[in-house]
């Protein structure tokens, strides 16, 4: 249950051992949605700072995708 | 946010962030949260604490994005966060995507979700995405 802390924002306070438990729930359940999408390849423009980065770790050029302004 | 945060964080361009000697780069669009949204206040090994936007939140920046732009890649994210919400969280995306303007988007990707996890149907091909995108604009700002 989500707590009004103020009228901008509501908080929930949990541990960090509850947030990755977490994950595995919410991934089993999209499983099957994620089989149907086959490769995935990135078709929105990136930006050239970040897409440099991402080949300096390795990231395949399908992931990166686009680079704006090149 | 890295900078009020840690000094050891180098700052690319005040939006993008890397940690030397990692394999880590964040982005920090803002520095605010938006009005409205609902945050995990999670507690860290460390002592320290960080707010993560919530599940509900990630999806409905998504739909925005998604109805903006059409891209092929945030459409499948979206169906992605959608299925993904458990059954507490439904009555609130329904109440923030309504709010955000994105409530025909949800209820669309919700449906077409739905259909691809059934076997009625494949994954869009992108014009199908785009013309999903404008069809949810066009229907949201002219109702």
């Amino acid at each position: 249950m989500l707590s009004t802390i103020d009228e901008a924002m509501t908080r929930e306070t949990i541990s960090y051992a509850a947030l990755q438990r977490e994950a595995p729930a919410r991934r089993a359940r999209t499983a099957t949605l994620t089989a149907a999408f086959g490769e995935i390849t990135r078709d929105k423009p990136r930006d050239p700072v970040e897409a440099e980065f991402l080949r300096r770790i390795g990231t395949p050029e399908r992931l990166i995708g686009p680079v704006r302004g090149s | 946010m890295p900078a009020t945060t840690s000094s050891s964080w180098a700052g690319w361009d005040g939006r993008h962030w890397e940690l030397p000697g990692t394999e880590i780069f964040i982005e920090s669009p803002a520095r605010e949260l938006d009005a409205g949204v609902a945050v995990k206040h999670v507690q860290m090994p460390s002592g320290r604490t960080a707010d993560v936007l919530s599940h509900v939140d990630v999806l409905v920046d998504r739909l925005d994005e998604f109805q903006a732009t059409g891209h092929q890649i945030v459409g499948q994210q979206c169906l992605v966060l959608i299925v993904a919400l458990d059954e507490t969280e439904r009555d609130a995306a329904a109440t923030r995507a309504t709010e955000r303007r994105v409530r025909l988007a949800l209820d669309g990707l919700s449906n077409l979700a739905s259909e691809i996890e059934h076997g009625a149907r494949g994954a869009p091909e992108s014009d199908e995405w785009h013309e999903l995108a404008s069809g949810f604009l066009r229907a949201e700002y002219h109702r």
